[in-house]
């Protein structure tokens, strides 16, 4: 029961990965399409670990996916907001005077 | 039952690297590429974690960890070299 369980989360983490790879194609700009791989990309691995946790119930497993998944949630925003603070808030004027 | 829903997670990240790949090859900004390119390596990351599901194996959930991190540290050193001007060490 818990391996189908497992397997529909698994189903779930593909269908996440996939809607993410058709937001970036579909999107218009930059900042929609990074919002679409950065959150539906984080959903993904979030499912594959709670679906490695459900097929595994260990308290090893557990406590590697929570961690894993505590970094990625720490890192994906932080990553998302360098990218787009660097591509958004571009200053010609200052490029101008130092060119 | 495992191996189907191995099988239909497989096919799915492939189409999903498929589309970033188109993206990160047509992408017209830099930062679409090395958002492409992020989405690509979570997606392979989730790959590995997939394989470890099949097989039984929690060992795949350490490279995880790691290779979380190894993203953030990647993606945002890439994303310094998106506009030489705003780096902070030019100012006046």
């Amino acid at each position: 029961m818990i391996t189908y369980l497992a397997a529909i989360c698994l189903i779930g983490a593909g269908l996440f990965a996939f809607v993410a790879g058709l937001g970036l194609v579909r999107f218009q700009d930059l900042p929609s399409r990074m919002h679409a791989a950065t959150k539906a990309a984080g959903a993904a691995f979030a499912l594959v670990l709670l679906s490695v946790c459900l097929r595994m119930p260990d308290w090893e497993v557990i406590g590697k996916s929570v961690i894993a998944l505590a970094f990625a949630f720490l890192t994906l925003p932080v990553a998302a907001h360098a990218l787009g603070g660097r591509s958004l808030m571009r200053r010609p004027a200052d490029k101008g005077e130092e060119g | 039952m495992i191996e189907i829903a191995y099988h239909i997670f497989t096919a799915l990240i492939a189409a999903s690297v498929l589309c970033c790949l188109w993206r990160l090859w047509k992408g017209p900004s830099l930062a679409d590429r090395i958002n492409a390119a992020d989405v690509i390596a979570l997606a392979c990351i989730g790959l590995a974690v997939g394989y470890g599901w099949k097989n039984g194996d929690a060992l795949w959930l350490d490279f995880a960890m790691v290779a979380g991190l190894v993203l953030f540290v990647g993606t945002t050193a890439l994303s310094l070299y998106l506009d030489p001007n705003d780096l902070g060490e030019s100012e006046p």
